[in-house]
């Protein structure tokens, strides 16, 4: 061939290249912008997106895309949102920042400081984590570990307005996102564990105004206000420290609260099983609230009087759900107490409540009362050292979110194998200082030796689906797909891919440190990305002694968001 | 001005200086002084620190050691152990006393007990925990290093 010819064929097969290229794309580009604009990537909070471009069949061309150094350490569990081309995430420490980033790329575009102090930890009982923001009409809402929520202009970054949710310093911080449901933005904290009083407030989304306060523990006068002891009420927890779902149809918020303070019981309850009134409302609970006014419509309280600091905080997951032929309006929920409950959520009748990891705390839960059917030699008290109590307080699931997938009909989850040994003392209150009254309850695993479990559950048969069992527990909440996948961060830095139907694991990658977020994925300019903040907590571990060094020694601390796409 | 007058205000003047300086540079010192020494105060600790601890260790009757450990440890477990780790086994580097005590005197122990350390959201346990848990507490942490090697304080 002669050097001419030879051009002229390359340059042939060059523009053919390149047509096929533009072919690939525009097929591509042809499809819309798929984003995840919220936590749980819609109000019923499933953690479920309808892309596949990325499946079962071609899960094993995932490839990290890009990845993004969150410059922060410790407790990055932040849900990122996916709003048109821009990807937005808050980091760990308060967060120290939100970052606005290229979703294609990774590359910033604004970062926000919050310059929330490091001396804040003293106040956040399970880390200075950040579970994300929230967005609506052009504005990012973000709750800070100083009892701030915040409005960010979502194209600039720049503050709209600030507003005071709680004084922090009596051991209140803000770990979540706000919820957002049409000109309001609703928030709660944390903080069951310094005798707070919690309470769950709502936001002018424009002007940052508050509009309404609810109360999660009853004040005088209020029906529930007799369920507690003397003057416990006025430090009794029930923080409400997790998003909640919304119904738009119902027109219902629904939140969990947190475990009661003082872990002790005695002092709010009965030292004993036999708690009678003193059932501590509206802690470990469910409240189904109006969304306008705050008002709580019913409740539901999965642990009375609750003991073994089994909170009531994880999400419920909005499904409908065929039972016995019928329809149902129903909310999941998978309870650190270790049962799993369905619950209607319009009225908050009980539909069924079945163990889902093992529990030896309670025989099973009431169908009539709803209350657990308790083992009284499982229950702490000041004399009695509960020895070898399923789940532990860790709880059979704890706030890493599940994930609903309509198409399979199975809930997604990290359950923990593990069980303890606990013993309560009396404590005083003394602002800003932890509220407990337990001598430090012993881990370990339980049956099977394994801590964790990814598992798939039916809400429907309340039976498991299949699970893969996991050598740590706490590992990261999960994303189901269309593509067949449920995808799953672990706490000892595995990012994995596992066929919804099977459970059989397809694709796995090296992450370098624990995970304890849930995955995302969207699409933009055609191209489906699945994204995942990595930097696992330390300091929930930190309360287990010599067990949660265990876990922690397995991987380094870490602040990275990575980016996955399929390579060519 | 007069003699007289220039006289007595400088007489003034220094009277003045001699009441201001010493709070003054007193006051300047704790400024300068790193976290966590407070060399004024943290010597009044050792003091304290030294006669209560000579009292609750005496003649280093291996019991009564073994009662402080024992003691010191039921204490660090119920109050300090979210942040610091059961049995002083932090999981984070952060809370991690054997690096945090590392070289440390009594008197900086008792110090931070007592005093906390707000920027690095240590509180103060003034009127939680007593005089005499603390004493206790640090025969237990003092125990741990001496598991874990360390020694030479």
């Amino acid at each position: 061939m002669k050097p001419e010819r030879r051009y002229v064929a390359a340059s042939l097969v060059f523009a053919l290249t390149v047509c096929l290229f533009a072919g690939v794309s525009t097929a591509r580009a042809a499809g819309p912008d798929v984003g995840w604009s919220i936590y749980g990537n819609n109000h019923a909070d499933t953690h479920y997106s309808p892309l596949k471009q990325i499946n079962t069949k071609n899960i094993g061309h995932l490839h990290a895309a890009w990845a993004f150094s969150l410059g922060t350490l410790n407790s990055n569990e932040s849900t990122p949102l996916v709003i048109g081309n821009t990807l937005y995430v808050s980091t760990s420490w308060g967060p120290k920042y939100v970052y606005a980033l290229d979703a294609t790329t990774g590359v910033i575009k604004w970062r926000y400081q919050s310059h929330v102090p490091q001396s804040v930890v003293q106040y956040a009982c399970c880390g200075p984590n950040n579970r994300g923001v929230a967005y609506a009409d052009g504005r990012i809402f973000v709750g800070q570990l100083n009892g701030l929520l915040v409005a960010l202009s979502a194209k600039t970054g720049k503050v709209l307005w600030r507003s005071k949710v709680v004084d922090y310093k009596q051991g209140a911080v803000i770990t979540s996102p706000p919820l957002v449901v049409g000109d309001k933005v609703i928030t709660g904290f944390g903080g069951g564990e310094y005798g707070v009083r919690g309470y769950i407030s709502a936001y002018n989304a424009k002007t940052g105004k508050r509009l309404w306060r609810t109360y999660t523990i009853p004040g005088p006068g209020e029906p529930g206000h007799d369920t507690w002891r003397g003057d416990s009420w006025k430090h009794g927890g029930a923080g409400v420290w997790l998003i909640g779902s919304y119904d738009p149809k119902l027109n219902i918020i629904y939140y969990g609260t947190s475990n009661p303070g003082p872990w002790d019981a005695s002092q709010r309850s009965a030292n004993s099983s036999d708690y009678g009134k003193y059932t501590n409302l509206y802690s470990s609970c469910l409240l189904a609230l109006n969304p306008d006014n705050g008002k709580i419509l019913w409740h539901f309280q999965y642990t009375p009087a609750d003991a073994w600091d089994y909170d009531g905080v994880n999400e419920a997951v909005l499904v409908d759900l065929k039972i016995a032929g019928e329809e149902v309006p129903a909310l999941v929920h998978a309870d650190r107490n270790g049962f799993f409950y369905v619950i209607n959520r319009k009225t908050g009748k009980l539909i069924s409540a079945k163990a889902f990891v093992h529990v030896n705390w309670a025989k099973g839960v009431n169908q009539e009362t709803g209350q657990p059917i308790e083992v009284p030699a499982m229950h702490p008290t000041l004399k009695h050292e509960a020895k070898g109590v399923c789940p532990s307080a860790i709880g059979g699931k704890n706030w890493q979110p599940m994930s609903y997938d309509p198409e399979t009909g199975l809930v997604y989850l990290s359950a923990n194998n593990l069980c303890m040994t606990a013993k309560e003392v009396k404590v005083k209150y003394h602002q800003g200082l932890m509220y407990l009254g337990i001598s430090p309850a012993l881990l370990y695993a339980g049956a099977g030796g394994y801590e964790g479990e990814l598992l798939a559950w039916n809400p429907v048969t309340q039976k498991a689906a299949w699970s893969v069992k996991e050598p740590l527990w706490f590992n990261g909440g999960e994303l189901s797909t269309a593509g067949g996948l449920v995808f799953q961060g672990t706490f000892d830095g595995r990012f994995q891919a596992v066929n919804a139907r099977s459970g059989k694991v397809l694709w796995h990658f090296n992450v370098g440190s624990g995970v304890g977020a849930g995955p995302i994925t969207y699409m933009v300019n055609g191209k489906q990305y699945v994204a995942l903040v990595v930097g696992r907590s330390e300091t929930e571990p930190n309360w287990l002694g010599k067990f949660g060094a265990e876990a922690t020694a397995r991987t380094p601390q870490g602040g990275i968001l990575f980016a996955f796409a399929l390579s060519h | 001005m007069n003699r007289i007058g220039a006289w007595i205000a400088g007489l003034l003047f220094s009277t003045l200086l001699l009441l201001l300086v010493p709070a003054g540079s007193k006051a300047a010192m704790q400024c300068m002084m790193p976290a966590g020494s407070h060399a004024a105060s943290a010597q009044a600790s050792e003091q304290a620190g030294k006669t209560e601890a000579s009292k609750s260790k005496a003649h280093h009757d291996p019991a009564e050691q073994a009662r402080a450990i024992a003691n010191g440890r039921t204490v660090f477990n119920t109050n300090c152990a979210h942040c610091h780790g059961e049995d002083a086994q932090a999981a984070s580097s952060y809370y991690d006393l054997p690096e945090l005590l590392s070289g440390k005197s009594d008197a900086f122990f008792f110090h931070t007990v007592t005093h906390g350390i707000e920027v690095r959201g240590m509180p103060s346990w003034r009127g939680v925990i007593t005089r005499h848990q603390m004493v206790d507490v640090l025969a237990f942490l003092r125990s741990v290093e001496k598991q874990e090697g360390i020694t030479g304080n």
